[in-house]
C-alpha cells in the first residue's frame, strides 16, 4: 500500500511538471521569467543604445477571440514580426471591459515586452468605477483604427429619415425603443450625443453586444439601434437593415448613400470625428528609447496595404496615429464620453474628480 | 448551382478532405478531455491557420467543432466528467452505463446518436437555413426568459431523489450567475471592488470544479474499490437497433437545430431540454431514467451535434453567431476576407456549400474515428484510481486557466471543486447547480429586456406574453410540464392505474 502511495505521489509530481513545462513552451504565460530577463534589459538600456527586442512580445488582447479587437490585433502580428523580427505571443484575457488585461499588463513589468492590444473601453473605466486603470496608465504606441456609428432602423421601417425618428422620439418621449449593449456600451453612448443635441429620450433595452442589439432590430423587437458600423454593415449591404445617419463628418466608403448625422443636425460637429478605436499600449515606465522603437514598428506594419484592406472589411477606418497624435485622440475620446455619461446620468461621479476636462 | 460547386470543392479536394477529417480525429481528443473545450481548440486554431487559405482553415475549425463536440461524451460517460458543457446531460445516463460495465456499448450509442444529430442538423442547415432563421428572428426576449423558465424546470429530471435538494443546487446555480458587472445598469454585484469578481464567474469553470475535481475527490475517498472490467466485444454501430429510436433522434435533433439556432443559446442548452423531453415522453424505457437509459443517451448527444448545425443557421443567414464556437468561427472568415451575412449565400454561395457539405463529410468520418477507438478509450475506466484522478485534477486546472489565462479562474475551480464534493457527500445533485449557472444570465437579462420593451411594466410584459402566440405557446407549455411535475397530478395518475 506503502508504495502505491508513492507511485501515486511521484506520478503527480511528474505530471505537474510535466503539465508546466508545456504551458511555458506552447502556450503563452511566461511571466514568471519576465522578472529574470527585465534585468538584463535595463542593463543595457544604461550603457545608452538599447537593443530591442532580444526576446518574443507578449500581445494580451482585451476581448475574446473572434471579436474585432482579437481580429485587428492578430492580423498585425505577423507585419510587426517583420519589422521587428520576433514574434508577438497573443492571449486573450478578456472580463470586466476590459479591465482584467489592464490590470494584467499593469503588473507586468514596464521593459516593452507585454504590449496591450485593446479597444476603447479602459477610457470609461475610471467613472464607471470598473477599474482604477485608464490609457493615462500606459502609452500609446499606436492607434490602428476607428469605426463610426450607424443609426439602423428595419428595412420596412416607419422611419424613413433621421429626423423622421427624431420627431417621433420628441414627440413621444420614453417611448421609441433602442436597443443599447449597457452603460458605457457605444450606442448608449452615442444615443446620449443626440439625447444632449437635441433632446430626445429612448427607452433602452439592454443587450449583451452589438449582434444582439441588432438581432432584436431585424425581429422587430425594438425600434432602432446605433452600432458601429463593423456589426452592421453586411445587414446595410443586404438592405435589410436601412441606415438613417452616420455618426462621421463625411460620408463613409461602402455606405456612401447613408447621410451624414452633420447634415441634419449640425451640432455634431462639436464632438465628431468620434469612435470607438483599436490600438496597441504599453505601460507607464517603458523606455523612452524602446517606445520609440516600437512606435516606429508599428507604424510601418499598421500602414501596410493589406493590413487597411483587412481594417476596412471589418468595417473600421484606418488611422494608424502614434505619440503625441494618438495620445490626443484617445483624451479626446475619453472627455467627451465621460462627459457625456455624465450629463446624461449614467455615472454618479464627476469625471472632473479624475481630472478629465471638458472639452465642449 | 454554385452553392453546389461549393459542396463538389470539398468533396474533389483530396487535401481539404484530408485536413477535415484530421480535425475531426484531433477534436475527438479534445473535447474528451475534460477541461479542454471546443471554443478552445477554434480560437487557437484562429492563430494557427491565420495564414492559411480559407476553405483549409475552415474545414479545420469545421472538423474541430464536429470531433469536440462529440469527444465530450466520452469522458462524460466512461469518468461521469463531461468534457465539455454540452456533454453534461449526457454523464446522467451515460456513466450509470459505465458502472455496469457497458462503457463500450454506451459510447456506440452516442457514436451513432451524435452522427445522426450531425448529419440532420447539416441537412436543415441545407434546405431551411433562411426559414429558421426567420422563425429565430421572431423570438423576442420574453421568449428567451419562458425558454430559461422551462429549462429550470430540468431540476425535476436532473435532481435524483428530492426535488428540495436539486432545487436548493438550482437556486446556487441561479446566484452564482449574477456575480459580476451588471449589464444594464454597469453596477457591481457580488464582486467588492475585485476585478477579478468583476469579470463573473465562468460556467465552464463551474463545470470543471463541480465535476472534475469533486468527482475526483470523492473517488478518492475510497481506493480499494475496483473498478468495474468494460464488455467490448463486438462493437459496431448497431443501426438496426438504433430503428428503435427514430421517433426520438428526429425530436431531439429538432430540438438540438432549433436552439442552436437560436443566438446566445448552444448545444449545452439543448442536451439538456432534449433529455428532458426525452425523459418526459418514453413511456417504458427498458432501464429507468438516470440508472442507464439509452434513451437518456440518445436526446441528448443526438441534439448536441444537431445543435452545430443550427448555429450555423444565424450566422450564414445573418451573421449572427449562434453560440461561443461560431462566434469564434465568425471571427475567422472575417479575418480570412469572407462576409458572413444575409448576402453570403448569394455572394459565396461556394463557401456556403463548403460549409453544408464540411457538416455532411465531417460527421461520416466521426462515424469512423468514433467507432475505431473505443476499445482503447473504455480502458481508461480501468486505470487505477490513484493514477486517474490526479491526472483529472490537472486537466481540470489547466482546463480552467486555459479558458482566460487567468489565475483566478483556477481559484475558483477549486473552490467550486470543494464545494462540489460537499454536495455529493451529503447526496445533493450538482448537475442542477451548472444548469442554474448556465440559465441564470438567459432568464435575468431576457427578463429585464422583455420588462423594459413593455415599457418598463409587468403588467405590459404579462400582456405582451399572453397576446403573442410564440410567447403563448411557452407559456401553455411550461405551466402543463410544472403541472404534470406535482404531487397532485402524480398521485391522481397512480389512482388511476390502481382503479384499472
Amino acid at each position: 500500500m506503502k508504495t502505491k502511495k508513492m507511485i501515486s505521489l511521484l506520478l503527480v509530481l511528474a505530471l505537474i511538471a510535466g503539465v508546466l513545462a508545456g504551458c511555458s513552451s506552447d502556450t503563452t504565460d511566461t511571466s514568471n521569467n519576465q522578472d529574470l530577463e527585465t534585468t538584463t534589459t535595463e542593463n543595457t538600456e544604461n550603457n545608452g543604445s538599447v537593443e530591442f527586442p532580444t526576446k518574443d512580445l507578449q500581445g494580451t488582447i482585451m476581448w475574446a477571440a473572434g471579436g474585432i479587437n482579437d481580429s485587428v490585433s492578430r492580423a498585425l502580428g505577423p507585419y510587426i514580426q517583420e519589422e521587428l523580427g520576433k514574434t508577438v505571443i497573443f492571449t486573450n484575457r478578456p472580463g470586466a471591459a476590459g479591465g482584467i488585461a489592464t490590470q494584467y499588463v499593469n503588473e507586468q513589468s514596464a521593459d516593452g515586452y507585454n504590449i496591450l492590444f485593446g479597444a476603447e473601453n479602459p477610457q470609461i473605466a475610471k467613472i464607471m468605477g470598473t477599474s482604477n486603470l485608464d490609457y493615462s496608465d500606459f502609452i500609446p504606441i499606436n492607434i490602428f483604427s476607428t469605426t463610426v456609428g450607424v443609426v439602423s432602423v428595419r428595412s420596412d421601417s416607419k422611419y424613413k429619415t433621421m429626423e423622421d425618428l427624431v420627431n417621433d422620439m420628441l414627440a413621444r418621449p420614453g417611448e421609441v425603443t433602442m436597443a443599447v449593449t449597457g452603460p458605457g456600451g457605444y450606442p448608449q453612448v452615442a444615443d446620449s450625443m443626440l439625447k444632449s443635441i437635441v433632446g430626445t429620450e429612448a427607452q433602452y433595452v439592454t443587450f449583451d453586444g452589438e449582434a444582439g442589439a441588432l438581432t432584436a432590430v431585424l425581429g422587430e423587437h425594438v425600434d432602432f439601434t446605433i452600432t458601429t458600423l463593423g456589426s452592421s454593415y453586411e445587414m446595410l449591404r443586404s438592405g435589410d437593415l436601412v441606415g438613417l445617419a452616420v455618426y462621421h463628418t463625411e460620408p463613409v466608403e461602402g455606405i456612401e448613400d447613408v447621410p451624414v448625422i452633420i447634415d441634419s443636425y449640425p451640432k455634431f460637429n462639436d464632438y465628431l470625428p468620434w469612435g470607438p478605436f483599436y490600438g496597441a499600449f504599453v505601460k507607464n515606465g517603458t523606455p523612452q528609447e524602446i517606445v520609440d522603437i516600437l512606435t516606429e514598428a508599428f507604424e510601418r506594419a499598421v500602414s501596410n496595404p493589406d493590413y487597411s484592406e483587412m481594417t476596412k472589411n471589418l468595417g473600421n477606418v484606418p488611422l494608424g496615429i502614434g505619440g503625441q497624435e494618438a495620445r490626443d485622440f484617445i483624451d479626446n475620446y475619453r472627455s467627451v464620453t465621460s462627459w457625456l455619461l455624465y450629463d446624461a446620468g449614467v455615472t454618479e461621479s464627476s469625471p472632473e474628480e479624475f481630472g478629465i476636462q471638458r472639452v465642449n | 448551382m454554385e452553392i453546389i460547386n461549393g459542396m463538389l470543392s470539398i468533396i474533389l479536394n483530396p487535401s481539404l478532405i484530408g485536413i477535415l477529417a484530421l480535425f475531426v480525429f484531433l477534436g475527438i481528443y479534445v473535447g474528451a478531455m475534460p477541461g479542454l473545450s471546443v471554443s478552445m481548440a477554434c480560437s487557437l486554431l484562429i492563430s494557427f491557420t491565420f495564414s492559411w487559405e480559407p476553405l483549409p482553415a475552415l474545414a479545420a475549425m469545421l472538423g474541430a467543432q464536429i470531433g469536440g463536440v462529440y469527444g465530450g461524451s466520452r469522458a462524460a460517460i466512461l469518468l461521469n466528467i463531461p468534457g465539455t458543457t454540452a456533454a453534461v446531460a449526457t454523464s446522467l445516463d451515460g456513466y450509470p452505463l459505465a458502472k455496469k460495465g457497458l462503457a463500450g456499448e454506451a459510447i456506440a450509442v452516442a457514436t451513432l446518436s451524435s452522427v445522426m444529430g450531425g448529419l440532420i442538423g447539416a441537412v436543415i442547415l441545407a434546405i431551411g437555413a433562411p426559414l429558421i432563421s426567420n422563425i429565430a428572428l421572431k423570438f423576442a426576449p420574453r421568449d428567451y426568459f419562458l425558454l430559461g423558465m422551462m429549462g429550470l424546470l430540468l431540476v425535476g429530471s436532473l435532481g435524483s431523489e428530492s426535488n428540495s435538494r436539486g432545487i436548493f443546487t438550482a437556486l446556487i446555480g441561479l446566484f452564482i450567475g449574477t456575480i459580476g458587472l451588471d449589464l444594464v445598469t454597469g453596477q457591481q454585484r457580488f464582486a467588492f471592488g475585485n476585478t477579478y469578481l468583476m469579470g463573473g464567474v465562468n460556467y465552464v469553470v463551474v463545470m470543471l470544479g463541480l465535476f472534475g475535481m469533486s468527482e475526483a475527490l470523492i473517488q478518492l475517498r475510497d481506493l480499494s474499490v475496483y473498478p468495474v472490467k468494460q464488455k467490448v466485444d463486438n462493437l459496431k454501430p448497431d443501426f438496426k437497433g438504433h430503428v428503435k429510436y427514430f421517433v426520438l433522434t428526429i425530436k431531439s435533433s429538432l430540438i438540438g437545430v432549433f436552439v442552436g439556432a437560436l443566438p446566445g443559446t448552444g448545444g449545452d442548452i439543448a442536451a439538456l431540454i432534449a433529455y428532458d423531453q426525452a425523459k418526459r415522453t418514453t413511456k417504458n424505457p427498458e432501464v429507468p431514467f438516470g440508472e442507464g437509459a439509452i434513451e437518456g443517451l440518445v436526446a441528448p448527444e443526438t441534439a448536441n451535434n444537431a445543435a452545430i448545425g443550427g448555429a450555423y443557421i444565424p450566422m450564414l443567414t445573418l451573421g449572427i453567431p449562434g453560440d461561443a464556437v461560431t462566434a469564434i468561427i465568425l471571427g475567422a472568415l472575417l479575418i480570412h476576407g469572407l462576409r458572413p451575412g444575409p448576402l453570403f449565400m448569394t455572394e459565396s454561395p461556394d463557401a456556403f456549400g463548403f460549409i453544408v457539405a464540411g457538416n455532411f463529410i465531417g460527421n461520416i468520418f466521426l462515424l469512423i474515428f468514433g467507432f475505431m477507438g473505443i476499445k482503447l478509450f473504455t480502458k481508461i475506466v480501468e486505470i487505477p484510481k490513484y493514477i486517474l484522478m490526479p491526472t483529472i485534477i490537472i486537466l481540470s486546472v489547466v482546463g480552467s486557466y486555459a479558458i482566460n489565462n487567468s489565475i483566478a479562474d483556477i481559484y475558483w475551480m477549486l473552490g467550486f471543486g470543494i464545494i462540489g464534493y460537499l454536495l455529493k457527500l451529503y447526496h445533493f445533485p450538482t448537475a442542477p447547480l451548472i444548469l442554474g449557472v448556465i440559465l441564470s444570465t438567459i432568464i435575468e437579462q431576457s427578463f429585464r429586456r422583455a420588462v423594459s420593451m413593455a415599457g418598463n411594466s409587468l403588467i405590459g410584459f404579462i400582456i405582451d406574453i399572453v397576446t403573442n402566440p410564440i410567447s403563448l405557446i411557452l407559456l401553455v407549455a411550461i405551466i402543463f410540464m410544472s403541472f404534470s411535475q406535482s404531487n397532485f397530478w402524480k398521485k391522481t395518475r397512480e389512482k388511476k392505474l390502481l382503479n384499472r
